[in-house]
């Protein structure tokens, strides 16, 4: 994993950082739940497009890579979203 | 012995790569992922299924959560129609302090209108920018529903002055869910207050005015509250209020000229009468805590699915990378990444509604 990281240094950094500012968003916006969902939505979509991008820029892209990161970017966002109603 | 060998296989094929499941843990495949939306998706509903045919009586699940701002504000509005009183206004400070008075209350474990370290609500009104006349605060937890809740604070006389007082015109409120002395509980801050400079329109309604004339005083709250932090002008202006339509609820007092000092006490004297500060509803009287909330069930069945994926992430990573191949799939390190933000989220997501 390290090696991985190590790997893709740029794109990792990116994704940490605006996970990080997401988290403190999310935090930040209690006890406004609607902001605390829109910030889920923002957190999944930014997810599902990173994906698409590093897939993109690796050259390793395929229908069933974006499937993927779009299953999880949704997942994610729904668990989020569910937890907040 | 065949049940047990087809069940080795589903879970091999669930969460070990091999040939089956194309050489990734199929639990992580975008089919299955889909499916685990549809699963979460289907416990919240079945959930707040649960808890709308089960009623608020049970004690499995922490019903506190169906008390909303709204309600307790028209509930408390409707106890002041009865008494032909104006509604209160719902303020946006005041909903801040109650929220901050409800969050220090979870933070510093304590069960009081005042903090272990001395803190009184009216400072958290104060630090929320509400400049008040007079002001007052109830409080109150483990409530399963809204009504009940009212009930309790219209038997208390000190919780139905707050709520009945003529001189409120404002109200702020907080439902705040969170773990109090080991249980998760929620609690009800309730902070009422007419703003400063602003002369209330007080009905003639005897019986309440009767009620605060006779009302013990709460000298810890009253007299607590610093005269000489407040403008000569807005005391005044309290006085003259409470002079010209109250005249019982000064009247403790002697009956001489008003020099400054006696000014003085005098305003403090209405200041107290106007800040009452209510009795605690005991929980034992209320209702037996509920063992869980449906947030905690939630948390905790999310949780175990996020945990589920990230270690047959790992396993994937570890097993792939003994075996040195390549695919063409997602990248486990950013899917571990994610799953971890989202249960840091889970984990540390407040409840509690405001509004």
């Amino acid at each position: 994993m390290l090696r991985e990281f190590s790997k893709h240094k740029l794109s990792y950094s990116i994704l940490v950082v605006v996970l990080l500012l997401g988290v403190l968003a999310f935090l930040a916006a209690w006890p406004d739940r609607a902001s605390q969902r829109l910030i889920s939505v923002a957190i999944a979509m930014f997810y599902i497009l990173w994906g698409i991008i590093f897939h993109v820029n690796i050259k390793q892209i395929s229908r069933k890579v974006v499937l993927e990161y779009l299953g999880v970017g949704i997942l994610a966002g729904v668990l989020l979203v569910l937890v907040t109603l | 012995m065949e049940f047990v060998r087809t069940f080795q296989d589903i879970f091999a094929h669930l969460f070990h790569p091999r040939r089956s499941n194309n050489h990734r843990a199929r639990l992580i495949h975008p089919e299955s992922i889909f499916l685990l939306v549809l699963v979460a998706g289907g416990f919240v509903a079945l959930l707040h299924l649960f808890i709308g045919l089960s009623g608020p009586s049970k004690k499995i699940l922490g019903f506190a959560s169906s008390i909303t701002p709204k309600e307790v504000i028209a509930a408390t509005n409707d106890q002041r129609s009865k008494m032909g009183l104006p509604p209160l206004a719902l303020n946006q400070a005041l909903t801040e302090a109650a929220i901050a008075k409800g969050q220090d209350m979870f933070s510093d474990q304590y069960w009081a209108h005042t903090a272990p370290d001395g803190t009184e609500p009216w400072v958290f009104m104060r630090q929320a920018g509400y400049s008040y006349r007079v002001a007052g605060e109830n409080l109150a937890r483990d409530f399963s529903e809204t009504p009940a809740m009212m009930t309790a604070w219209m038997a208390s006389p000190t919780h139905r002055a707050n709520i009945v007082n003529p001189q409120y015109s404002e109200i702020g409120i907080a439902v705040i869910d969170g773990v109090l002395e080991g249980y998760e509980t929620t609690l009800v801050v309730q902070m009422f207050g007419a703003p400063e400079g602003r002369q209330a329109a007080v009905p003639e309604v005897p019986t309440v005015r009767t009620v605060q004339a006779t009302e013990p005083v709460n000298t810890t709250t009253g007299l607590d509250q610093p005269v000489a932090e407040k403008s000569g002008v807005e005391d005044l202006a309290a006085l003259e209020t409470n002079g010209d339509d109250e005249p019982e609820a000064t009247a403790g007092g002697e009956e001489t000229a008003a020099t400054d000092e006696e000014l003085v006490a005098s305003i403090s004297n209405v200041l107290t009468q106007g800040v009452l500060a209510s009795m605690l509803v005991p929980i034992g009287e209320i209702e037996t805590p509920p063992l869980f909330t449906p947030l905690q069930l939630t948390k905790a069945f999310f949780l175990a699915v996020i945990m589920l994926i990230i270690l047959t992430l790992i396993y994937d990573t570890f097993v792939i990378g003994n075996r040195q191949s390549t695919r063409l799939v997602g990248r486990n390190l950013a899917h571990i990444i994610l799953f971890l933000t989202v249960a840091f989220l889970v984990v540390f997501f407040k409840g509690g509604i405001v509004g």
